[in-house]
């Protein structure tokens, strides 16, 4: 069930959370809101999908704090900020963070719809992406950590205790599956998944 | 007897007895206008000088009329002492101990006269009617100079001085306001004094043959003192109506600028029910377009807009009644409705620093009697005042406590707690003044303009650091206001 893409909206103003709710259930989405982060928080596992659109300034646990327990926890989802004014330090550390939007709490619909749906998107080709990824071996994870430092296939092959025609092998067989063709991209992606 | 001379010296007595009572009454009301003193002084003996010519005028023997003018040496005496001080008190010039020299020659003048038989400077032996003001008067046509007349005479030169040293001391000064003044007492007083003295002295040496009138120039002067006390009168009811709007103004430009600290907070507070009005109303703008509108969500959202709207106008309320300019109106305020409105309006804003502000006031607590705006200013002040202090500490507890409690029976005592560093020792002697801050952005007003409030009300402010112990580390800010009459 947790598997449908949800918009999660956390709001400590009941009122505002229910209006943003109702506006993205008419617009065709998926939605649970909650009253506070400790709420979101507690109600995540690791098959939870979708996005969160979260009020930046909130009581107890503010939506950076938030922001920082879900990268630690296994659900990273990309992040919509909604806040009254914004300043531009706690904007700066909000995209520090990896959010995907900042948006004024009256923002048009459409900006914040638009911003719903990039989170979205951006949860699809995540998860998509660590799909590709989970098809890796053990053996091929543990090439990939190197190759993502950047060290030379000697280095892996000494560290490893493998001959380094076996690395080579692992590489292209890894980039085959991931579906890229160069080392630079292949770090690339494997950060975006959070592998490596 | 000539009627008119009647109706002349009972219309100058009673014009003296008038502006008697009324400066008398005006320094029983206010003890420092003790020139008011001074001039009533001076009016009665006027009024006492006038009912004394009057006897003379119609005296029947030379016995009679001497009786009346060793009587007149009485008023004299006062009429001086109250001339000398009055310029010294109102105007603020004279010299001391000219005035004094003047006062106690005068007094050894007027003693002297009541202690000898024939009196110590003139001696009238004869006494004529003389045809005066369109009737008959009595007038001495015969009279005698004694030892200490000259005496007299140099008293009243003596006193002419006094008053024309006074004038030119004014008249020194370099702004317009002293000039105007020197010509008063100058013209006016000086003038007048001079020439009640020539007649009088001239009648003395047996220049002029007509009885002594001292009362109508002492009157014309009299005149020329009220208009004098009136201008002050005027210009103090004026001043201190300046000083009134000006203490609102700044009281308003605080209160704006404590606003001004909060308007960030308050901005995204108003957001929130604007925010959920504006969601709300695209959401029921998509339900409308469905072939079959959900009605019963349409109905929550009416509803839900309602209420947001009315969260959003009492918010912009809160706001508006705290910058509306006003003049101090005095009412039975509740500190409980008081400091939960005030609660409102930093609720974000602590909410937003992670402040956590604690709230005792208890459910019986009398009535005071105030102005709601700047009571509510004060405690705004000090709330504020409390959570920049507790965010500028290392202390990991955050906390603001307001308390109120019912006093000795008379007062109600609010205190603020904060749980931050307190307020450095050489600060603290002067945390009321004005200008003195420890903020970046602070002006410095905040406080001292809570004090002037609160002693405006009849209460006190103060500040102390509380204990170094524990958690509530930092300062307390006490006030006391006085219960509402017929609220305990």
């Amino acid at each position: 069930v947790s598997a449908v893409p949800t918009v999660h909206v956390v709001d400590d103003d009941g009122s505002f959370a229910r209006s943003v709710e109702r506006l993205l259930a008419a617009s065709g989405y998926r939605v649970r809101s909650f009253a506070s982060g400790a709420e979101l928080l507690a109600a995540l596992s690791g098959e939870t999908r979708g996005c969160v659109l979260m009020d930046l300034n909130m009581p107890v646990l503010d939506g950076l704090a938030v922001q920082a327990r879900l990268a630690e926890t296994g659900a990273a989802m990309p992040v919509v900020f909604l806040t009254g004014y914004g300043d531009i330090p706690s904007t700066v550390r909000a995209m520090r963070g990896g959010a995907v939007d900042f948006l004024e709490k009256h923002a048009a619909k459409d900006a914040l719809l638009a911003a719903v749906r990039r989170a979205l998107e951006r949860d699809r080709a995540q998860a998509e992406l660590r799909q590709r990824f989970a098809k890796l071996t053990q053996r091929e994870l543990e090439v990939l950590r190197h190759v993502v430092r950047g060290r030379m296939n000697k280095q892996i092959a000494a560290d490893l205790g493998i001959h380094e025609r076996t690395v080579k092998l692992h590489r292209a067989a890894l980039s085959t599956k991931v579906g890229v063709r160069s080392a630079a991209e292949l770090t690339a992606l494997a950060r975006e998944a959070g592998v490596g | 007897m000539g009627g008119t001379l009647f109706v002349m010296w009972t219309v100058v007595g009673a014009a003296a007895l008038t502006l008697a009572a009324v400066h008398g009454l005006v320094w029983l009301l206010d003890r420092r206008g003790l020139a008011n003193l001074a001039f009533c002084i001076v009016a009665l003996s006027v009024a006492a000088i006038a009912r004394i010519e009057f006897g003379m005028m119609q005296a029947g023997t030379a016995a009679e009329y001497a009786a009346w003018v060793r009587w007149l040496h009485v008023p004299l005496l006062f009429l001086t002492a109250g001339l000398v001080l009055f310029i010294r008190w109102h105007f603020g010039t004279g010299r001391a101990w000219l005035g004094w020299t003047v006062i106690a020659m005068r007094g050894v003048v007027s003693v002297a006269n009541l202690a000898s038989e024939p009196g110590a400077t003139w001696q009238v032996i004869r006494i004529d009617e003389v045809p005066w003001l369109g009737g008959l008067a009595v007038a001495s046509s015969e009279a005698a100079l004694r030892p200490l007349q000259w005496l007299a005479t140099a008293t009243a030169l003596l006193f002419v001085a006094y008053g024309v040293d006074a004038a030119l001391a004014l008249w020194r000064k370099p702004d317009r306001e002293s000039r105007r003044t020197a010509l008063v007492v100058g013209g006016g007083i000086v003038g007048f004094l001079v020439v009640a003295t020539l007649q009088s002295q001239l009648v003395v040496w047996g220049v002029l043959r007509m009885p002594v009138m001292l009362s109508p120039p002492f009157l014309i002067m009299l005149g020329a003192m009220t208009y004098e006390l009136c201008r002050h009168i005027v210009a103090s009811a004026r001043i201190e109506g300046e000083a009134r709007r000006l203490r609102d103004e700044l009281a308003h430009v605080a209160r704006v600028s404590t606003l001004s600290e909060l308007s960030g907070s308050l901005a995204h507070e108003l957001s929130q029910p604007l925010g959920a009005i504006l969601r709300n109303a695209e959401a029921a703008e998509l339900l409308l377009a469905a072939e079959q509108p959900d009605l019963a969500e349409l109905r929550a959202i009416v509803s839900d807009i309602h209420s947001d709207d009315q969260r959003a106008g009492a918010i912009i309320e809160r706001m508006r009644a705290l910058l509306k300019r006003n003049s101090l109106e005095l009412q039975q305020v509740s500190l409980q409705a008081l400091v939960q409105d005030v609660l409102e309006l930093v609720r974000s804003d602590a909410a937003a620093r992670h402040v956590t502000i604690e709230c005792a006031v208890p459910e019986g607590l009398p009535a005071v009697r105030g102005d709601r705006v700047q009571l509510s200013q004060v405690l705004l002040n000090l709330l504020v005042n409390g959570m920049d202090a507790v965010c500028d500490s290392a202390n990991r507890v955050r906390r603001v406590v307001i308390e109120a409690r019912f006093g000795d029976g008379r007062t109600v005592e609010v205190t603020v707690a904060d749980s931050g560093r307190g307020i450095a020792p050489e600060v603290l002697p002067r945390v009321f003044d004005p200008f003195v801050t420890t903020k970046p952005k602070g002006m410095g007003i905040g406080l001292a303009v809570s004090r002037t409030i609160v002693e405006a009300h009849g209460g006190r402010l103060s500040a102390q650091n509380n204990a170094k112990k524990g958690e509530m580390s930092g300062a307390t800010f006490r006030f006391t206001l006085p219960v509402a009459h017929g609220a305990a």
